[in-house]
């Protein structure tokens, strides 16, 4: 029986190995993994399967197809077969090998079928087959399987923190927001902190900055400030600014701000007459207004949030229309609100308001047309406000919300100049720039106080 | 029969089971059993007080100090088994050539090797393996070497085989994850690279670590190539076209490093060829065993400093990782 040959110094020769036989080949893949192939003279410490990892891609197709074949045999072995003689350290190199070998063989499907019963089976249940189990799914991953997050979250829930890398790098290659959403979810373990850090250049190589820091992002006030921290630090070394996601940072917090406004808003308007019966007739009118101005000041803050902000945006939106119909009912504090609605609506929903609004006799024909000539050239406000009126302001409130949301969502200039395009007769040259600037977000629309 | 006649009969008729014309191994190998044969049976009459000694008083020696204390038939059995293993390939014949020459095992332990070969079959597998179980129950119990706490020690591995014992070790779900990360932290400043790696283990088992003689980092030369550090440390060819880290790190306060011994070499699951146990003359360290072929790149090769110590974690390390190729 052939098997691979020496030089005097411990040089494999490669040709030995392209020279055996499948069986022998076999044969000596068995003991190499079982610790039992004295012949090689190794590098202190280097793991049994290391020596294949490295010879296999110098050797010839057919070898690398006959190694492939074996390693799958051997899977096929211990999942259908008996384990015995692959429980402990021979499984684990067994599995270990799964990257680089068996990730391009045509079999790649059936391996991960095998493995996934070998996962699965009772009979590797026992802590004594622990070992196995995890390298395993460790081949599970290396071969790109991608079952649903659950089966990786699960895997946590049952095991703990020491499958934390295992299970965050399984749900980042099943998919990125789903390793950041688990991450943002979870009970915090120093482990997982370390994990995602150690896990990150991959991620960065595998997906680039822009993804990662779009997911990081997402959840980055669930993360313990000291992860903050070093993530910080890591993403300076890797060459991506953390600027970025400080800013983004910022900006959530902006639209917390807002949407706390606007409820407290909504509540003080809800209480309004009774407060009004009981305060002066100043002091109450002005708390209305100062957090509907305050309101508008923040709104470009909010419109500059990126779309990777997580939360209910457009309930956000509808507390914020709400609070300004409602204020649209007290002529003192009409004016406010109306102006700065129409401040940010498309022109389409500046005239269902406007309908609605003269209609229901909340502001005047002349309040109206003061407050549109801020925004509007002569002809569009005397259009807007000479179209038919709508009979109900309640039903024009969802395509106001829609407007709001939309706006947030697609914020770049062509879509809104797609969208709005001869829908209104127009400055055209007044109307882009106001479009496109405000869509840079660099110069808030003006509101007057 | 006698030992001596029967390590004569065997250097006149070869033993049963050789078929083919004696290698140029195979020749030194019958000459070892005969010398060996010879020695011993020159001095039968000190075993027994020899076999009391290191019973009662457990120190460092070799194996034919203990062996002869054996009784004949005893001894026999060991050189046989320890001849059948040094025909398979060199680096079993260096292992056999390495146990008569190691002189920092204690008796004990010498002891447990010719019970544990003694109870081996006549196969080379199973005394290799009888071997290697024992070899693993004593490792990191040779003398302490003599170099101060503050000495710089390094070790040279290649990106793959640290990525792949990452892996292994569980810090990261695929050797390719362990690999990107390692990719990354190449030349990055030391204090970020001991804080991230603060409790990582820098090795599985044990490690073998060389260091600067004169003092001072064991990698100065930066023009070295991977080439000739893979050489002078005496490193496995197998991955020579790969480049090399360099990791170099300070032992923890109380941490002892000791002289290698034929149990660092021959408890792994892949046994070491270019390992040499260091003479009985040596004081203060042990010496790695450079290549020794004739190819240019193999040429003037220095032997380093070499000793062993249990795995460190990555708040020990004393410089930033580097790489270095043959580029």
């Amino acid at each position: 029986m052939s098997k691979p040959s020496y030089s005097q110094k411990g040089e494999l020769n490669r040709e030995s190995i392209e020279r055996m036989e499948p069986e022998e080949l076999r044969q000596w893949i068995f003991n190499r993994l079982h610790g039992d192939d004295p012949t090689f003279g190794g590098a202190p410490g280097d793991q049994p399967h290391y020596l294949l990892v490295v010879v296999y891609p110098h050797l010839k197709r057919t070898i690398r197809e006959d190694i492939e074949n074996i390693l799958i045999d051997f899977i096929h072995e211990i999942a259908c077969d008996s384990p015995t003689q692959w429980i402990g350290k021979a499984g684990g190199e067994l599995f270990l090998m799964a990257d680089p070998i068996l990730i391009n063989s045509p079999r790649k499907n059936y391996t991960i079928d095998l493995l996934l019963r070998i996962v699965a089976a009772e009979k590797f249940d026992g802590a004594e087959c622990e070992e196995l189990r995890f390298r395993a799914l460790q081949a599970l991953i290396a071969l790109d399987y991608h079952p649903s997050p659950n089966f990786w979250r699960d895997l946590y829930d049952k095991h703990g923190e020491s499958y934390a890398p295992l299970v965050l790098e399984g749900l980042a290659r099943t998919e990125l927001s789903a390793a950041f959403e688990w991450l943002g979810g979870v009970t915090w373990a120093e482990s997982l902190e370390r994990s995602l850090l150690f896990l990150m250049p991959n991620l960065l190589e595998r997906y680039g900055a822009g993804e990662v820091k779009k997911n990081l992002v997402k959840h980055w006030r669930n993360y313990p400030e000291s992860t903050q921290s070093a993530l910080e630090e890591l993403a300076q070394f890797e060459g991506f600014s953390i600027e970025d996601i400080a800013h983004s940072h910022t900006e959530e917090t902006w639209v917390d701000a807002f949407l706390t406004m606007a409820n407290l808003l909504n509540s003080y308007l809800a209480a309004y007459r009774e407060i009004k019966s009981k305060s002066g007739p100043e002091s109450y009118t002005e708390a209305a207004v100062r957090t509907i101005r305050t309101l508008g000041l923040i709104i470009p803050n909010v419109r500059s949030a990126s779309v990777g902000i997580s939360g209910d945006l457009e309930g956000m939106w509808e507390s914020y229309v709400e609070s300004l119909t409602s204020a649209l009912e007290y002529p003192e504090l009409a004016p406010e609100a109306y102006e700065q609605m129409i401040g940010q609506l498309p022109l389409s929903e500046v005239m269902e308001l406007t309908g609605a609004i003269l209609k229901r006799k909340y502001l005047e024909m002349s309040q109206c047309n003061k407050i549109l000539r801020h925004f509007y050239s002569a002809d569009e406000t005397e259009r807007i406000l000479n179209q038919s009126p709508e009979d109900n302001l309640l039903d024009i409130l969802p395509s106001i919300v829609a407007a709001f949301s939309g706006r947030l969502k697609s914020y770049d200039p062509a879509t809104l100049l797609i969208e709005e395009d001869e829908k209104v007769p127009r400055d055209l040259t007044s109307w882009t720039s106001g479009i496109l600037r405000e869509a840079a977000g660099a110069d808030p629309l003006p509101l007057s106080f | 029969m006698d030992f001596a006649q029967k390590a004569w009969k065997v250097v006149a008729y070869g033993q049963p089971a050789a078929t083919q014309a004696p290698s140029t191994h195979r020749f030194q190998q019958l000459q070892w059993q005969l010398k060996e044969a010879r020695r011993l049976a020159r001095q039968p009459s000190i075993s027994a007080t020899f076999n009391n000694m290191s019973k009662s008083v457990d120190r460092y020696c070799k194996l034919s100090d203990v062996l002869s204390g054996r009784p004949p038939r005893e001894r026999v059995l060991v050189v046989e088994k320890l001849g059948i293993l040094s025909d398979c390939s060199p680096t079993d014949y260096q292992a056999r050539i390495n146990f008569e020459n190691e002189c920092r095992l204690l008796g004990t332990t010498w002891e447990r090797l010719i019970d544990a070969i003694l109870e081996a079959d006549f196969e080379a597998r199973s005394i290799r393996s009888a071997i290697r179980a024992t070899m693993r129950a004593f490792i990191l119990q040779g003398p302490p070497t003599r170099t101060a706490s503050t000495t710089v020690l390094g070790r040279a591995i290649t990106l793959s085989a640290m990525a792949r014992s990452f892996a292994a070790d569980r810090y990261f779900g695929t050797p390719s994850a362990a690999h990107s990360h390692i990719r990354s932290m190449r030349n990055k400043p030391l204090s970020y690279l001991r804080k991230l790696w603060t409790d990582l283990r820098l090795g599985r088992y044990l490690m073998w670590s060389t260091f600067n003689k004169n003092g001072g980092r064991p990698f100065a030369d930066v023009d070295e190539s991977a080439q000739r550090v893979r050489g002078s440390l005496g490193l496995s060819r197998i991955d020579q076209d790969l480049p090399l880290l360099l990791l170099e790190y300070l032992l923890p306060l109380g941490e002892i490093a000791r002289f290698p011994t034929v149990c660092e070499a021959y408890s792994g699951d892949d046994w070491i060829y270019y390992f040499r146990p260091a003479s009985d003359l040596e004081e203060d360290h042990g010496w790695t065993l450079p290549w020794d072929d004739s190819a240019e790149q193999s040429a003037g090769l220095k032997r380093k400093p070499e000793l062993v110590h249990l795995p460190i974690k990555g708040k020990q390390l004393a410089a930033a990782l580097r790489e270095i190729s043959d580029e």
